[in-house]
C-alpha cells in the first residue's frame, strides 16, 4: 500500500520502518544502561515530582527531536530549490549549505558504493547535536535539519510530507533550471513553513498535557531563589575583584575593596595623585559606583610630587603670563606709534590747511584794506611833502612852475626837484603794483588862449616830462614805470582862488594813480566763494 | 534569481582555490576540500541584464595517483579548467579534463585559465598563451592569463563564464 501511495519514496520508507524501530529500541536500552549517571537521578527525581513513570519519561526523551529547517535540493547540480527554517535555526547561507550537503551526500554515497556490493543511500548525517535526515527522491534531495536523531514516528511523518511534495512537484523538479523566481519555489517554501509550524505546535500540545504538581513548582522556586542569591553574591565578588584588577592594570596602584558594616569601601594609598581621578572614573563606569565609598590616601612621595607639580604649574603659568604681558606691551607700543604717526600726519595736513587758510585770510584782508594801506603808505611817505595832496593822494607840482608861458620844454632844474618826489611816489606804488591799473602824468594849462591849442600844448608838455624821466634810471627802472600814461588835460579844471583863476597854479603837472578795482573785486569774490 | 553551478578542475596545485578565494563573497572552510574533495563557494555575479548566483565547486586537483571525483561534475552549468603557467604539463593535462567533462555533461561552456601569470616573464606569457591557443583554442570558449596574486584576469574570467552560462 505504501508503494502504491508513494511510488518514488515507498521503497525507502518500507526499508527504514524496520531500521527506525531498531534504532529507537537501541536508544532506550542505551538510556537504561546509564544507571549510575546523573541523568538517571534527574529522571528519577522528575518521575517522583511529576508522577509520571520513568519508562514513560524515557520514551518521551527519545521522541523530542525538534525540526529546525527543511531543504529541497536539485540532485545533479546541488542547487537549492526551496527551503524553510525556524527562527531559532542557525543556518547562515542556505544555498551554500544545500550545495555542501549535496556534495557530502554524494561523497558518502560514492564511498558506500565503492565499499559495499549493495547499493545504499546514506540517510542520516549527524554532527554534534545536529542531525540531517536526508531523502533522495527522483531529481531531488529532501533534507530535514533536526536538533537530535528523529524517532520512528517523526521520520514517518517527515517521509509522508516529503512524499506528498515529490508527488506534486515531480515534473518541476525534473525540469528545474536554477531559477528560484518560479511560482513553485515559493509554494514549496510555504508548504514547508506550514509543516515546520504544525510540527512545533504538536510538540507544545504534548507538553501541555502534563499534570500540574504544586510541590514541584515550590521546590523549583526555592531552589531558583537560592541559586539566584548565591549567583548574585558570586557576581558581586567577581565584579569587585575585576574592578580591583582593572584599577591596578590601568593605574598601577594597589587597591582593595572590602565590605564593612554592610557597605563596600575601596582602600588604597596612591603613589601618583593623578590616579585618584582615574580611579573615580573607573568607579563611575562600574555598575557599583553608588555602593562603593572611597577611602584613599596619598603616600608622602605622592604629596611631595603633587606639591612639586603644582609649583611647576605655577612657574609655567607665571612665565606664560609674563611672555603674554610682554607681547601685549609690544603690540600696544606698536599701536601707539602707528597712532602717533597718523596723528602727526593729520596735524601736518591740518597745519598746511591752516596755513593756506591764514594766507587766504591775510590776502583777503590785504585786498580789503589795500586802498586804505596804500593811502596810509603814501601819507606816511609824503608827510611833509608840499607837492603831495593827502585828500586825492596825488602829487601836484603846480607850485613848481615847470613851464614858462607857451613853452613845452620844462625847466630842467625844476624837473630834478620833481624827480625826487616822483621817484618816491613810484616806490610806494611799486609795492602795490598788481593792483595798480595805471599811473597818470597829467598836464594842465590856464584858461587863456585857444582851448584846442591848450589841449595840444598840455599833451606835449606831459610827453616831454615823461621823455625826460625816461633817461633817469631811478624812474625808468621802477617796476611800475610801464604803467605810466601821459595825458594833456588842456584848460580843464583850472585852479580858482576866491573866484579868480590862479593861472600859475592852473598851469601845472599832476601825478595820480588808479587802482584796478575789477581785478581786486574778482579776487575777493573768488576767495569768498572758495570759503 | 538564477543559480548556476560552476566547477573548477585542474591538476593539483594549479591555484584553483586561490583563484576562488580572490573572487568570491562567501565560502566554507578549506578543510572541506581536503576531507571530501570539494569546497563550495558562492558569488553573486552582476551581468548586464541579470544577476547570477554562482555556486562554485572547487574540485580537488587530480594527481598521478588520484583521479578527480567525477560525481561532483554532474549538474554543472559551466566549467573553468585551470592550468599552472609555470608547469607546462598541467596545460597538457587539460585535454584529459575536457574529455572527462564532455563525457559526463553535454555542451556546457568551458573556459581555460592559465594561472600564476605573476611568475612569468613577458616572453613566457606570450609563449604559454600561444601554446594554449594552439592546443585548446577550438575546444574552449575563452582562454585567460590569470593571477590569484595580482588579480589579473580573475574577474574577467568569472564574468566570461557567467555570461556564457546565463544563456544555458
Amino acid at each position: 500500500m505504501i508503494d502504491a501511495l508513494y511510488p518514488i519514496m515507498g521503497g525507502m520508507i518500507s526499508k527504514y520502518v524496520s531500521q527506525a524501530i531498531k534504532e529507537m529500541m537501541e536508544t532506550i536500552n542505551q538510556k537504561v544502561e546509564q544507571g549510575l549517571s546523573v541523568e538517571r537521578y534527574k529522571r528519577k527525581l522528575k518521575a517522583k515530582l511529576s508522577g509520571v513513570s520513568e519508562t514513560e519519561l524515557l520514551l518521551e526523551e527519545s521522541a523530542d527531536a525538534s525540526l529546525l529547517a527543511m531543504f529541497i535540493i536539485h540532485k545533479e547540480s546541488g542547487l537549492l530549490i526551496s527551503e524553510a527554517h525556524t527562527e531559532e535555526s542557525n543556518i547562515g547561507d542556505p544555498h551554500m549549505v544545500a550545495s555542501m550537503a549535496s556534495a557530502i551526500k554524494d561523497f558518502i554515497n560514492d564511498w558506500i558504493a565503492s565499499h559495499k556490493a549493495e547499493k545504499e543511500e546514506v540517510q542520516i548525517l549527524s554532527y554534534g547535536k545536529d542531525t540531517l535526515y536526508i531523502e533522495s527522491a527522483g531529481s531531488v534531495y529532501l533534507i530535514a535539519f533536526l536538533d537530535s536523531d528523529p524517532d520512528y514516528e517523526m521520520r514517518s511523518n517527515i517521509n509522508a510530507f516529503f512524499a506528498s511534495v515529490v508527488k506534486q512537484y515531480a515534473d518541476f523538479f525534473q525540469s528545474f533550471n536554477g531559477d528560484d523566481r518560479a511560482e513553485e519555489v515559493s509554494e514549496l517554501s510555504d508548504k514547508m513553513y506550514a509543516y515546520i509550524g504544525s510540527h512545533s505546535n504538536r510538540e507544545e500540545s504534548i507538553s501541555d498535557t502534563k499534570p500540574y504538581n504544586p510541590a514541584k513548582w515550590i521546590f523549583i522556586l526555592l531552589l531558583s531563589a537560592l541559586l539566584f542569591y548565591v549567583g548574585y553574591q558570586l557576581k558581586i565578588y567577581y565584579d569587585m575583584n575585576a574592578l580591583e584588577k582593572r584599577i591596578s592594570r590601568q593605574t598601577g596602584e594597589v587597591v582593595t575593596i572590602h565590605k564593612e558594616d554592610g557597605s563596600y569601601i575601596l582602600h588604597g594609598v596612591l603613589k601618583e595623585p593623578s590616579h585618584f581621578k582615574s580611579i573615580q572614573n573607573l568607579l563611575a563606569k562600574s555598575s557599583y559606583s553608588k555602593e562603593i565609598a572611597l577611602d584613599i590616601s596619598l603616600s608622602v612621595e605622592g604629596v611631595k610630587e603633587l606639591i612639586e607639580a603644582q609649583e611647576k604649574r605655577n612657574e609655567a603659568q607665571k612665565t606664560a603670563l609674563s611672555a603674554t604681558y610682554q607681547k601685549h606691551l609690544q603690540v600696544l607700543k606698536q599701536q601707539m606709534i602707528s597712532k602717533l604717526e597718523r596723528l602727526q600726519k593729520q596735524q601736518a595736513s591740518l597745519n598746511k590747511s591752516l596755513e593756506a587758510y591764514e594766507n587766504e585770510k591775510r590776502t583777503i584782508k590785504q585786498l580789503m584794506e589795500l586802498e586804505k594801506n596804500l593811502y596810509t603808505s603814501l601819507d606816511r611817505a609824503f608827510a611833509n611833502n608840499i607837492y603831495y595832496n593827502s585828500r586825492s593822494h596825488s602829487l601836484n607840482f603846480a607850485s613848481l612852475h615847470l613851464f614858462r608861458k607857451g613853452s613845452i620844454e620844462p625847466e630842467s632844474r625844476k624837473l630834478a626837484i620833481m624827480a625826487t618826489s616822483f621817484k618816491k611816489y613810484l616806490d610806494v606804488l611799486s609795492e602795490y603794483k598788481p593792483y595798480i591799473k595805471q599811473i597818470l602824468l597829467l598836464s594842465y594849462s590856464d584858461t587863456r588862449g585857444d582851448a584846442m591849442h591848450n589841449k595840444k600844448l598840455t599833451e606835449e608838455r606831459a610827453q616831454n616830462i615823461l621823455k625826460y624821466f625816461s633817461h633817469d634810471p631811478m624812474i625808468s627802472h621802477s617796476p611800475v614805470y610801464s604803467l605810466i600814461k601821459t595825458r594833456g588835460e588842456g584848460e580843464n579844471n583850472p585852479v580858482i582862488v576866491n573866484g579868480v583863476e590862479d593861472r600859475n597854479a592852473s598851469r601845472r603837472v599832476e601825478i595820480q594813480f588808479t587802482l584796478d578795482r575789477n581785478k581786486i573785486d574778482t579776487l575777493l569774490k573768488n576767495y569768498l566763494e572758495k570759503e | 534569481m538564477i543559480s548556476r553551478k560552476i566547477v573548477l578542475v585542474g591538476d593539483f596545485a594549479t591555484g584553483k582555490t586561490s583563484l576562488i578565494r580572490r573572487f568570491v563573497d562567501n565560502q566554507f572552510s578549506d578543510s572541506y576540500l581536503s576531507t571530501i574533495g570539494v569546497k563550495i563557494s558562492k558569488k553573486l555575479i552582476e551581468l548586464e541584464h541579470v544577476t547570477l548566483r554562482g555556486m562554485i565547486w572547487d574540485i580537488e586537483g587530480g594527481t598521478d595517483t588520484k583521479a578527480v571525483n567525477k560525481t561532483y561534475f554532474i549538474g554543472a552549468h559551466g566549467a573553468i579548467l585551470v592550468a599552472d603557467g609555470t608547469r607546462f604539463e598541467t596545460l597538457e593535462h587539460i585535454e584529459m579534463y575536457i574529455t572527462l567533462l564532455q563525457g559526463n555533461l553535454k555542451n556546457i561552456p568551458l573556459v581555460l585559465a592559465v594561472n600564476k601569470s605573476d611568475s612569468l616573464s613577458e616572453e613566457e606569457r606570450i609563449d604559454i598563451m600561444k601554446k594554449a591557443q594552439t592546443m585548446y583554442g577550438g575546444m574552449v570558449q575563452s582562454i585567460f592569463l590569470t593571477s590569484a596574486k595580482t588579480g589579473e584576469g580573475v574577474e574577467e574570467m568569472f564574468h566570461a563564464i557567467a555570461s556564457e552560462m546565463a544563456g544555458v
